[in-house]
């Protein structure tokens, strides 16, 4: 990472670039469509008035835009504290014990890279409902907070393990108060990721899922509709969404860990 | 130092020998250090000081150094030891820093707060750093801070490496002085490391210097200079030129 911005006209100037980024990609969309000229290529104006019915009015259905995100948050918040609850113990006992994560590697290796979607098959006809894109979310998520948490262990340095035992600290006492925290900014590091791969796997287990409620149903429903800027204004919000998540945790990373941040240069 | 021979034996080691595989790095040490004594270890870069150093605080274990008669443990003693590294604990602050000791010696919160008040009162300039994090200080205050941690649980012991190796030549020489006088006020007993025989003979009552690998005790000279020590007199001179040319033939 490059030096941390401090400049507010800096932060600016950043905002104001990034605006100019989107009006860009805008312009050309809008320039693009009208060369192409087709009713299967919308432009941004045709987008954004299926945007503003999907939120006033709704779909087919009459469910609306906010209630289909609604359902893939919270969806994805439940996978995500169900993954964390379980990868960041796992990763704090392989953490501590590397014989452990070693002799499990292949069973762990394999498994991490079959992807979450190659799945979806094997959810739908052995779990039903909500369990389904729970177990989903679980997967994408799981592997990179457990890998993460185990890394963070690696990185603990001796003197301060040296530190508490001079100290008189016994084994809990470096592991609650010398490991856990030194390796606490890799564990955060491994939800954004975990966060950003079970926010993708949950659009596409919608996709296949059969409930008629979340983004992922809403860009396949509109696809089988032939409704191309419904289908876009879905994938726009699963777009806008995971960047609102991903700065959220960036930004908690940054003020909870300024300690480290600071200093990386 | 007539009076060292009243003094009570605070740590005795007795023969310490270490090898690392079979490499050996020490070579049957035995020296005592009597209580509130401050005794300084010089030899060559790599003869093995840290290695006594951590055999002397418990780090590496030996049934063959004890303080108050009794042999060295970590769990039983407090011992303050001021590493040459960066050893603060990034994520706290700097009274978290000079309290963890205390915590990890189970002291209630405001015996913790106690403690560290008067330690900060003690040691120069932390004062109104309390809330400052390690990386916002310069490399002198952060071994201040690892001073106070370390004086902060009154130990019995204070063993330091190197302390100001990493330090700039000008706050060295201001940390020096502090020192001195911090060990005037607080009348620790201490074991101090150091390749430099200026600093050794500024602060020392007693200088052991070591041969290169595997460590022998090469010389005793006990420092009989009043303090606080001119660095240019002509009998501080004399005295460093000795122990420099003591350490030269072992090069």
């Amino acid at each position: 990472m490059a030096r941390a911005i401090r400049d507010l006209s800096q932060i600016k100037r950043i905002v104001v670039f990034n605006f100019v980024s989107v009006a860009i990609v805008i312009l050309a969309w809008e320039i693009l469509s009208r060369l192409v000229h087709s009713h299967y290529f919308p432009g941004p104006t045709d987008v954004a008035r299926a945007l503003v019915s999907l939120s006033v009015s709704g779909d087919i259905e009459g469910i609306k835009l906010l209630d289909h995100a609604a359902t893939s948050i919270f969806r994805i918040l439940t996978g995500f504290g169900v993954a964390a609850l379980t990868a960041v113990p796992t990763g704090i006992v392989m953490g501590l014990r590397r014989e452990i994560y070693e002799s499990s590697k292949a069973v762990l290796e394999p498994l991490r890279f079959v992807p979450p979607i190659a799945w979806i098959p094997l959810a739908i006809l052995l779990l039903s409902g909500y369990s389904r894109y729970i177990f989903l979310i679980w997967l994408g998520a799981f592997f990179p907070i457990l890998l993460n948490t185990i890394a963070g262990f690696q990185r603990i340095s001796r003197v301060l393990v040296d530190v508490a035992r001079v100290f008189g600290g016994n084994r809990r006492a470096i592991i609650w108060k010398i490991a856990i925290p030194s390796a606490l900014p890799e564990i955060m590091t491994g939800f954004r990721v975990g966060l950003g791969v079970g926010w993708m796997c949950i659009v596409a287990a919608e996709m296949i899922g059969g409930e008629v409620r979340g983004l992922g149903w809403l860009i396949l429903k509109n696809g089988v509709l032939l409704n191309v800027s419904g289908m876009i204004a879905g994938m726009i919000a699963v777009g806008v969404i995971g960047l609102v998540m991903n700065e959220g945790l960036l930004r908690a990373e940054k003020s909870l860990f300024k300690w480290r941040v600071e200093v990386r240069v | 130092m007539s009076a060292e021979h009243r003094r009570k034996v605070k740590v005795r080691l007795e023969n310490i020998s270490k090898y690392f595989g079979s490499l050996q790095v020490l070579d049957n040490i035995s020296f005592e250090v009597a209580e509130g004594e401050f005794l300084s270890l010089v030899g060559p870069s790599g003869c093995g000081k840290t290695t006594l150093l951590r055999i002397i605080s418990g780090l590496e274990s030996s049934s063959s150094v004890l303080i108050d008669d009794v042999p060295v443990s970590p769990m039983k003693h407090n011992i303050g030891f001021v590493f040459q590294e960066d050893s603060l604990l990034p994520w706290r602050n700097v009274w978290g820093n000079v309290a963890f000791g205390l915590e990890l010696h189970n002291k209630l919160d405001p015996e913790i707060e106690k403690a560290v008040k008067n330690i900060l009162e003690v040691i120069p300039g932390l004062k109104g750093f309390e809330s400052y994090y390690p990386h916002q200080l310069s490399g002198g205050m952060r071994q201040r801070v690892a001073i106070a941690r370390a004086l902060a649980i009154d130990p019995d012991l204070l063993v330091m490496d190197e302390p100001f190796g990493n330090v700039d030549l000008q706050t060295r020489s201001i940390m020096q002085e502090e020192l001195v006088n911090l060990h005037l006020k607080v009348g620790k007993t201490v074991i101090f490391v150091t390749h430099n025989v200026e600093e050794a003979v500024l602060l020392s009552d007693r200088i052991i210097v070591l041969t290169k690998r595997p460590a022998r005790i090469k010389a005793e000279v006990p420092v009989d200079l009043l303090r606080p020590r001119k660095r240019f007199d002509s009998s501080f001179l004399k005295l460093r030129e000795n122990i420099v040319n003591s350490m030269m033939e072992e090069v």
